[in-house]
């Protein structure tokens, strides 16, 4: 399970290096967000844009590794493919979690108008 | 289409795979083809997970069929039987409580269930026999 973790300033972006999110790799994934979350901005940004689809046990283990966050810690999720949205909609988590079109929006917010 | 997928959670996804690139993005919508794999995940790593308990030497026997406006697919098994000798309800449990109370689990059965039409069960000398639709979105028009 390769996660990819980039410390900037203000919040930690993780990048799943990986297609999926499956039965085959649930505990990795939770065990390496864990590990990954531990320290560092209270912000976590999660990239998904290379995870085409997600399960019902990758789905928990994203559930999972969120409830483990410390004390003020937030993760955010980025890029859902159509059938991982598909998932988060229907489960009804697209209302527990912030999903952002893409990691540089999540990142990067458009300027506000004045 | 025929597969016999051995029942550990890699054979799942490698079938899910062969699958996918089978059917072809060409030959289904975006839409139509996440039904289809999120169903097929769900009902595979069920059979996994609890027909067999994670023993990786069972065997399950898929087949689909396709026409114009949907997929048939049927699952074989030789492992345990559903509970009661009935599919689960797969209710979806409230999202609104404490985040430490948020469910890991139990979102298989509700995307069964909410994906997939004219699902049947019955279990026939020590053999689970499931069989579903998948309605397929058509182009206006086409009936």
């Amino acid at each position: 399970m390769e996660l990819l973790a980039e410390h900037l300033s203000d919040a930690t972006l993780i990048t799943v290096n990986e297609n999926r999110i499956d039965a085959a790799c649930a505990i990795a994934f939770k065990d390496r967000m864990r590990e990954l979350t531990k320290e560092g901005p209270a912000r976590i940004v999660v990239d998904m844009a290379q995870v085409n689809f997600v399960d019902s046990s990758g789905l928990g283990a994203i559930v999972a590794a969120m409830k483990a966050l410390g004390d003020g810690q937030k993760m955010e999720l980025a890029a859902l493919s159509v059938t991982v949205d598909k998932v988060f909609r229907l489960t009804r988590m697209d209302t527990v979690f912030d999903i952002h079109h893409s990691a540089a929006i999540a990142l990067n917010p458009e300027p506000q108008e004045t | 289409m025929r597969l016999t997928i051995q029942s550990d959670p890699l054979s799942v996804r490698s079938a899910l795979q062969t699958i996918m690139g089978q059917f072809g993005s060409d030959e289904l919508q975006p839409n139509d083809a996440a039904t289809l794999e999120i169903v097929l995940a769900e009902v595979m790593n069920n059979i996994v997970e609890h027909a067999y308990r994670k023993r990786p030497d069972g065997k399950i026997r898929f087949c689909a069929n396709k026409t114009e406006t949907s997929i048939w697919c049927s699952f074989i098994d030789n492992g345990l039987p559903m509970p009661d000798n009935s599919t689960p309800a797969g209710l979806l449990r409230q999202l609104d409580g404490p985040t430490d109370e948020l469910p890991e689990g139990g979102f298989g059965w509700f995307l069964i269930r909410d994906l997939a039409q004219n699902l049947t069960y019955s279990r026939i000398r020590n053999r689970n026999f499931l069989r579903l639709r998948l309605a397929l979105d058509c182009p206006e028009g086409a009936q």
